[in-house]
């Protein structure tokens, strides 16, 4: 009876630990999800900036057409990569690519003083490098989150857990610090 | 009479060991009271019994570095004064003070029978203040991680990228995107650099520095040693602050303060 005793405790005891990990690896996999929805609102009003920016160079600077070109046709590419579908890598390339062509377009907004000066531009130039930071900032929080939750799905015991109820693996969202780059280049 | 004499004795050694040690504290006293002044003359810092415009009662257990104690507590050697810093690239000139801490904390052991026996310590510490150009909205505060955090058995305040700063700082902050915005990289290594085992709160419009200052300079008695230094700490804490988190709480943008 003792025997039996112990080996229900035992029973139990295990189910217990079962259920609090697999009930940990969920919140993990929520808490990634709700980070990452943090940097998807983020890029997406990056992206929602940008027309506008562009029309207001535009504006004052309407030959310089390849660059306006260029920064449109890399945003529409950051736009193309974002369904879930897309691997992070390249959305993160995409992200890059239209960073490198906004800081090529504010780079050119130094020739242009008037630009400058227009309080229009200077809202959206601002709004642009407080957008990149919270990007930066909320790509910090997912990358936290994700390598709190790739700690415990590799360490043994909850490895075993990860495994037997297919918990994948998440990837880290890795981009420039645009904000950091272009906050140089306020007006 | 033998034995009536050596009482005598010992209570003149007493009166004399007393007085000794009273007029040691006294001439202590005098000496760091005319070092204050001194100080407050060379380096133009205004002397102050309510330092940035709050008493001693205003200030008990308002902050991590102001505990309340056991109701006994208050301010010495407090002092205001102006602090040139750079912030985001702007030169400013912030209202800061510095002053002496103490707090009386009450001690409760049991013994194997059961009984409880209270002691009373007297803790003091040196705290700095700085009101800053902008209202930071949300309440952070780093402070030392206890023994059980330092441990890694308890995780239950915000952790950041480095190991070593989870292991020796406890982060709580509402708004955990602002956290990470004045946690940057460089913001981890400076404060496990120089700041190590001192509490940093930023709340409203005011940034808080408790804790045991880099150093002293030698020549001004007791606290007032630690005055400088303490400056030179809150003025190299604000140069620590990201730009990032400055814009975010919109330092460059009246508007938004």
């Amino acid at each position: 009876v003792e025997a039996l005793l112990g080996s229900l405790a035992a029973l139990v005891l295990l189910g217990g630990w079962l259920v609090v990990a697999y009930n940990r690896f969920v919140a993990q996999i929520a808490a990634i999800d709700a980070t990452w929805s943090g940097i998807d609102v983020e890029l997406q009003r990056r992206h929602d900036l940008i027309p506008n920016l562009v029309a207001t160079v535009e504006g004052y600077a309407r030959h310089e057409r390849h660059v306006l070109h260029a920064v449109t046709e890399a945003r529409a590419r950051a736009v193309a990569s974002r369904p879930e579908d897309v691997p992070l890598p390249e959305q993160a390339r995409a992200e890059d690519g239209l960073t490198d062509q906004l800081t090529r377009l504010l780079a050119l907004v130094e020739g242009f003083p008037d630009l400058r000066a227009d309080q229009g531009f200077r809202d959206l130039q601002r709004q642009l490098v407080e957008t990149e930071d919270r990007i930066a900032a909320s790509r910090r929080l997912y990358n936290l989150e994700v390598a709190a939750y790739e700690r415990r799905r590799r360490s043994v015991p909850s490895n075993l857990v990860a495994s037997w109820f297919a918990f994948d693996r998440r990837e880290m969202f890795e981009i420039r610090d645009a904000g950091a780059q272009h906050a140089a280049q306020l007006s | 009479v033998n034995g009536a004499f050596g009482s005598i004795a010992i209570f003149l050694l007493f009166v004399v060991v007393g007085v000794t040690v009273s007029l040691l504290i006294w001439r202590h006293h005098q000496r760091t009271r005319a070092d204050l002044d001194r100080l407050a003359q060379r380096d133009g810092l205004t002397i102050t019994e309510a330092p940035l415009g709050f008493t001693a009662d205003q200030l008990a257990g308002r902050f991590v570095a102001t505990p309340r104690g056991d109701a006994r507590y208050g301010l010495e050697f407090a002092v205001e004064s102006t602090l040139a810093v750079s912030l985001d690239g702007t030169d400013r000139d912030l209202v800061c003070a510095a002053f002496r801490w103490w707090s009386v904390e009450e001690q409760t052991t049991h013994d194997a029978d059961g009984e409880t026996a209270s002691s009373y310590v007297k803790v003091d510490s040196s705290v700095a203040i700085v009101r800053l150009p902008v209202d930071v909205r949300d309440r952070i505060v780093v402070r030392p991680e206890s023994l059980v955090g330092r441990m890694a058995l308890s995780r239950s305040d915000h952790q950041v990228e480095s190991d070593e700063f989870n292991r020796r700082f406890r982060v709580e902050g509402d708004d955990r995107r602002l956290v990470v915005q004045l946690l940057d990289a460089s913001a981890q290594h400076a404060l496990l650099e120089s700041f190590r085992g001192r509490s940093i709160e930023l709340t409203g419009d005011l940034l808080v520095l408790g804790g045991d200052p880099s150093g002293r300079e030698p020549g001004l008695a007791g606290f007032v040693g630690e005055l400088p230094v303490l400056r030179d700490d809150l003025r190299r804490l604000l140069g620590v602050i990201p730009p990032a988190f400055w814009r975010a709480v919109g330092l460059a943008d009246p508007g938004r303060t």
